[in-house]
């Protein structure tokens, strides 16, 4: 499982950590490793992983929202375990002991579910499972965005669709207040959930 | 967690932004179990994919889930029905010192459910003077005052939800912290509270139109959230607060200042 260059792991010894009053003591800041890692431990989970089990090569792939979430929230929980109790050295790189920690969890909970992914199988196109590859999904998202007022198709743009964006970098873009766009974000979700649940999505 | 709750919870999540921790570890736990509700919140995840240009972590997912790991979301939500104010922190010093106090008639002073400090629940309740000092509620209550409330939880109590509700001269029912009713979940429920705590403030200032005269004041504490429609249309018909409800309450006049 060749997940982290070496370019990474050099960045990685040094990400989240910070030297105690120049004591020599590094402390790991659990806010700046979160920060630093979560899009890793995402992109993991969701792109899917190899494995073997008997020799034999094996694919796991983290579809559902709710697993990629609660996965990736219990591998940082597991993380900062390991560290509360010293079980990790601080001066080794993170990602690959993360990223061992997240395989290794989502492992133990599909591995008897019947939900991995043969490696035969690997090139069937996954349909129907993520909204940008369903055409019926893309189909409402853009018939919806038409149902939006400017304002909101503006927040729309600056929340949702830009890499890396936050309510109040959004709210810096359009000149709005981070809470003018909170309400917004709210206006949003609720008209699309009324939107969609119209249209027979949530059956 | 009933499956309902669940569903509520989840489009909440969804409308609203991140739930009160004690909620989402509820809901984590509930969807760990069971695969139709994993499915709904599945569901609503595609489509917050979908609005977020199919990037997996979309900007709201990557707030919400900053929330869970890093502690940010809120402990306990409440919103008033008579208006929202400013959080009130500053307070908590004073609320420390300051006797709280809802009791049931036959055990003055404290409201314990189970035995042992650990399983101690109550409420306190304070008004607000022109200047902004908060003053013990006890004998009067000045009308134009707000209300500002604190709630002790033991760390084994078991209760993990409050209504709290006054009844006027007039036989109106005041409710100072049910939820608001929204469109996908239309029940006016009691509010969540943590447990482990001692005089956590409630954020907000309540305002309410008492009439002048006698006000009682009650907690209503229970393991399931409380239905705040079904207790007050009891009241309403009988004047009294149902039996059935576990309450503390104080009783205090509102009187002009």
């Amino acid at each position: 499982m060749g997940w982290s260059s070496a370019a990474a792991q050099v960045q990685d010894a040094t990400v989240g950590a910070r030297d105690v009053a120049g004591s020599g003591t590094v402390e790991l800041d659990r806010e700046a490793l979160y920060r630093a890692h979560v899009d890793f431990v995402v992109g993991l989970l969701s792109r899917g992983f190899g494995y073997r089990v008997g020799g034999e090569p094996r694919f796991l792939k983290v579809q559902g929202a709710f697993d990629l979430e609660d996965l990736t929230q219990e591998a940082f929980v597991q993380l900062f375990r390991q560290i509360e109790k010293g079980n990790f050295d601080a001066e080794r790189p993170v990602r690959p002991y993360l990223g061992r920690i997240a395989t290794n969890l989502a492992l133990r909970r599909f591995r008897y579910t019947g939900r991995e992914i043969p490696y035969e199988e690997l090139d069937v196109p996954v349909t129907a499972e993520d909204c940008v590859e369903n055409e019926e999904c893309r189909t409402l998202i853009e018939t919806f965005r038409g149902t939006l007022s400017a304002r909101e198709r503006d927040v729309l743009e600056a929340y949702y669709e830009t890499e890396g964006a936050t309510q109040a970098s959004a709210g810096e873009a359009l000149d709005l207040s981070r809470d003018q766009v909170a309400r917004s974000v709210t206006s949003i979700r609720k008209k699309a959930i009324r939107y969609f649940k119209k249209r027979g999505w949530f059956e | 967690m009933r499956h309902e709750r669940a569903k509520v919870l989840i489009e909440k999540q969804f409308e609203a932004g991140p739930l009160p921790s004690g909620d989402w570890e509820d809901l984590r736990h509930h969807l760990r179990e069971c695969d139709d509700c994993r499915a709904v919140y599945d569901r609503h995840g595609e489509l917050e994919a979908g609005l977020g240009g199919g990037r997996v972590l979309n900007a709201a997912r990557r707030e919400r889930m900053e929330a869970y790991q890093l502690g940010n979301a809120k402990v306990a939500e409440v919103v008033p029905l008579f208006g929202r104010w400013q959080t009130w922190t500053p307070l908590l010093a004073i609320a420390a010192a300051v006797v709280l106090y809802v009791s049931i008639p036959a055990e003055p002073e404290l409201v314990a459910r189970g035995s042992g400090g650990a399983s101690v629940s109550f409420v306190k309740a304070f008004y607000e003077t022109e200047t902004k000092e908060a003053v013990e509620l006890k004998d009067k209550l000045p009308k134009a005052a707000p209300l500002l409330f604190t709630y002790t939880n033991g760390a084994k109590s078991e209760y993990r939800w409050v209504a709290i509700a006054g009844l006027d001269a007039s036989g109106r029912a005041h409710w100072y912290y049910p939820e608001y009713a929204t469109a996908s979940q239309p029940e006016v429920l009691s509010v969540r509270i943590a447990q482990g705590v001692a005089d956590a403030p409630m954020p907000d200032r309540v305002f309410a139109e008492h009439a002048k005269g006698k006000l009682e004041i009650c907690a209503l504490f229970s393991k399931e959230p409380l239905d705040v429609k079904t207790v007050d249309v009891a009241l309403e018909k009988t004047g009294r607060w149902p039996s059935e409800v576990e309450r503390s309450c104080l009783s205090t006049v509102v009187a002009d200042e």
